[in-house]
């Protein structure tokens, strides 16, 4: 490395580069293959180049930044890619609007056939303008008027701000209007013949994915994914956690930042499905049970520390002008329960969306991400077993040289042919590093030449495998084949880092199926299920030993199931019971516990064909 | 001849081998306590490969694996006086904390370096540390810990053994991913082992400086 080398950490891409000290932001995304907003050409006049650099060596303002940003804006660390010098190691957050071009965000996952049964309901309301001899409230006029429908025998109530917008919406409209309500309370209001949508909340760790649908029918108009907001607070969970404990101040920020986040998403998802804000009616989300504390404001120590307590795993009903969600009528959000600690709402709506809580044959579903989580439905024993293991960032291309999120020119898919390298990148661009699904086929690829040892060591003398600056490395793709004119390459510690991560998953699911006398050959579904489920490569995946080779079991890449699931239980209420059985009906291991893990974790380190595991198994 | 061979099959991490060769030796009346040095020093080139990137943490997590599996079938045989040769060492991972990977990786490490080693496990509340010091006058005292609240309970165990009277008795070192320097300093530590590797030989360091002293 030279002495005047710096690393810069793009966020939310992940990318790494290393620069000469006194680069500028703008130079370091270049290099890295980032196409970041210059308008004005890297003048410093357009303002459209906002960063967010973060970490300890901030580099002071400079005049011209001065002028363009506000003081605040400094304060939190936003300066001008095209003129902010580096000189140490950075992170370098990029806003969505500073990013030329877009992170693939995953927000499909099949809408399930659910049966609509939303808990928002939509009357019309048609009354008799007041008179001398007709004199009750404006309220009362409403109910009434309800209450004239079949069955309608209900003592309605509402708050005083939806009754504040009754009176001159009702003159207006002469009487002719819609009320929305749930259960025996009026939540609001909106013009005649205008139907309730609702909006679902996949709330992630690195994104929110949201999508728009109407409530009497389950159809979806608009969906809408953004980077959580949060990310300037802390890449990784943990310290935004940390940061939360802090102090309410400090509480506060990570939940309005969040907060705002999901009020942006809801309105850009109006705009998008020409619907008006007064129409929204409904709220679900869904996300980790970290995420949900900080969403809702709820004190975080215990899940700081071992024995990993929650401040809640039960479902919440609160009004979103409690966590901050302005909208015109007074529209309530449900939040799906959690497991446990690390098992949260997600994995709860991934079973619900699958239907492993009520499948008839031996069923394996597994979100992998950062931390990767595991369900495994015994019908026959009339078992649901769920654990969580942290796998780390390797499958979101973190902690690899060459790795990056899932965002243009990212190596998606690996064959070595008889022809030499095969290679596919998102929208086709030439390459510039490898996402999670690309570095799994890679690693695959390269054991199957017999490159890597069972160990996963790189054997010198095989072709490609080069000595590197830093050990050993496999050269995947040349400097002129590539976008930014640089090899790319696997190293030998991308592959420690593949192996560690990898073994994590793998043994999870080793101890869950050991647990419950489960076979391999008895499991009939796996069902992976988040981005990277979706786009990873099965074979390459059991090639390495990520997952099982189950002989009879059909596999399933699910897409986004946090997502449906927070679908489902946003339009049915039958589906948001479900959830609720899910969550506790659903055992939860404690792989920690298991005396044998740690061996599992060591042996699953290796790569699947070796005699150690064959004998074992045998 | 033989132990020699089973050294190498340690090192290149070959557990059947390995288990093999320690239950033939054992039938054929080899000395237990020469076959585990055997392994031992097998302990010895997979902690230099490592620092010679030649091998990486799952190769470390293998060989402790390995080398517990070795002390399993070896147990019985050894005769407890004839065990350990080295200095006590105390370990745990601190209040609040679980992960023991890393830790685990260090015991196997300082066990095969013929250290008396005190494993407190996980989550280790500091009196517990306490005790351990004085039942085993250990000198040197590994608390690891990967959460961030994990520092907490770290400076708050050494501010237990300092009202205990022991700080000055024996030598702290902290471990851990997200430990570092200045960690070592916040929480009031002597030094800090940045891998396993690392670690072990800062014990065998301070264990001789102290049997010379």
């Amino acid at each position: 490395m030279r002495a005047d080398s710096i690393k810069i950490t793009f966020q939310p891409v992940g990318t790494r580069v290393e620069v000469s000290a006194g680069s500028t932001v703008l130079e370091a995304g270049r290099e890295a293959g980032l196409i970041l907003a210059a308008n004005c050409g890297g003048n410093g006049i357009c303002g459209r180049c906002r960063v967010i650099v973060l970490g300890e060596n901030i580099p002071a303002p400079t005049e011209v930044e001065c002028r363009v940003l506000s003081q605040e804006e400094i304060a939190a660390g936003q300066r001008l890619a095209c003129r902010s010098c580096l000189r140490g190691d950075v992170g370098v957050h990029i806003p969505s609007t500073t990013l030329g071009n877009q992170q693939r965000l995953q927000l499909d996952g099949d809408a399930k056939n659910v049966k609509v049964d939303a808990c928002v309901r939509r009357h019309n309301i048609e009354a008799f303008t007041p008179s001398l001899e007709d004199s009750i409230s404006d309220f009362e006029r409403v109910a009434q008027a309800l209450n004239s429908e079949p069955g309608g025998k209900t003592s309605w109530h509402a708050s005083a701000g939806v009754i504040r917008t009754l009176s001159r919406l009702a003159r207006e409209s002469s009487w002719r209007f819609t009320a929305f309500t749930r259960s025996d309370e009026i939540i609001g209001f909106t013009g005649a013949g205008k139907r309730p949508f609702g909006v679902a909340v996949d709330l992630g760790c690195t994104k929110i994915a949201a999508y728009m649908l109407d409530l009497e029918t389950g159809d979806q108009l608009a969906a809408c994914g953004i980077p959580n907001p949060q990310i300037s607070y802390g890449e990784d969970l943990i310290s935004r956690l940390v940061l939360a404990r802090k102090g309410r101040e400090d509480a506060q920020d990570l939940a309005r930042s969040v907060q705002r986040g999901i009020s942006g998403v809801i309105d850009s998802l109006a705009g998008q499905a020409n619907v008006d804000l007064d129409q929204v009616a409904d709220l679900c989300i869904v996300g980790n049970t970290a995420m949900m504390h900080l969403l809702l404001e709820l004190p975080v120590d215990g899940l700081l520390a071992s024995p990993f307590i929650a401040a809640t795993t039960s479902a919440v009903n609160t009004r979103a002008r409690d966590i901050g969600i302005e909208l015109p009528n007074d529209v309530y959000v449900h939040v799906l329960p959690c497991i446990g600690a690390f098992v949260g709402a997600d994995h709860v709506a991934m079973i619900l969306a699958n239907g492993l809580h009520r499948c008839g044959h031996v069923a394996l579903g597994i979100d992998i991400g950062t931390n990767t989580e595991i369900a495994l439905s015994r019908p026959d024993q009339g078992l649901l077993l769920t654990a969580s293991c942290p796998s780390g960032p390797t499958f979101e291309g973190g902690h690899i040289r060459h790795g990056m999120r899932a965002a243009p020119g990212a190596i998606e898919k690996i064959r070595f042919t008889a022809d030499g390298l095969c290679l596919k990148t998102i929208d086709d661009l030439p390459p510039v590093g490898l996402c999670g699904s690309g570095v799994i086929d890679a690693i695959a690829q390269i054991w199957q030449t017999g490159a890597i040892d069972y160990r996963g060591h790189l054997q010198a003398g095989e072709p490609h495998v080069r000595q590197g600056k830093e050990g050993k490395e496999y050269m995947l793709v040349e400097a002129k084949d590539t976008g930014h004119g640089k090899d790319i390459v696997i190293s030998q510690q991308d592959i420690s880092e593949v192996q560690l991560a990898k073994a994590a998953v793998a043994a999870s699911i080793k101890t869950l199926l050991t647990l419950s006398n489960t076979r391999g050959d008895e499991i009939e579904e796996m069902i992976l299920a988040g981005a990277f489920g979706s786009y990873l490569d099965v074979d390459s995946s059991v090639a390495i030993g990520l997952l099982p080779d189950l002989p009879n079991a059909i596999c399933l890449q699910a897409g986004n199931s946090a997502g449906t699931g927070a679908k489902m239980a946003l339009v049915s209420v039958g589906a948001r019971h479900q959830a609720s059985q899910i969550a506790r009906r659903a055992v939860r291991i404690d792989l920690k516990q298991q005396k044998d893990f740690n061996r599992e974790l060591a042996i699953a380190t290796r790569f699947p064909e070796n005699k150690l595991e064959k004998e074992r198994s045998a | 001849m033989i132990l020699g061979q089973l050294a190498k099959a340690l090192a290149d991490l070959e557990e059947d081998q390995v288990l093999e060769i320690v239950r033939t030796e054992l039938e054929g009346g080899t000395e237990p306590l020469g076959i585990l040095q055997a392994c031992q020093q097998g302990m010895i080139e997979v902690g230099e490969r490592f620092e010679r990137k030649e091998y990486f943490v799952s190769d470390l997590m293998m060989s402790g694996e390995i080398f517990k599996q070795v002390g399993l079938v070896l147990e019985p045989h050894l005769k407890s006086s004839t065990r350990i040769s080295g200095g006590a060492v105390v370990i745990g991972t601190v209040q609040g904390d679980i992960h023991d990977i890393g830790k685990d990786i260090v015991v196997n490490m300082l066990k095969s370096a013929d250290l008396n080693v005190s494993d407190l496990g996980v989550d280790v509340p500091p009196d517990q540390f306490v005790d351990a010091l004085k039942e085993t006058n250990a000198s040197v005292l590994c608390m690891s810990g990967l959460l961030t609240l994990a520092f907490d309970s770290m400076k708050e165990t050494i501010s237990q053994i300092e009202d205990a009277g022991l700080r000055d008795k024996v030598r702290i070192m902290v471990g851990g991913g997200p430990v570092n320097g200045l960690v070592c300093e916040v929480v009031g530590a002597d030094d800090w082992g940045a891998d396993a590797q690392a670690a072990v030989r800062l014990a065998k360091t301070w264990l001789e400086a102290g049997a010379s002293a």
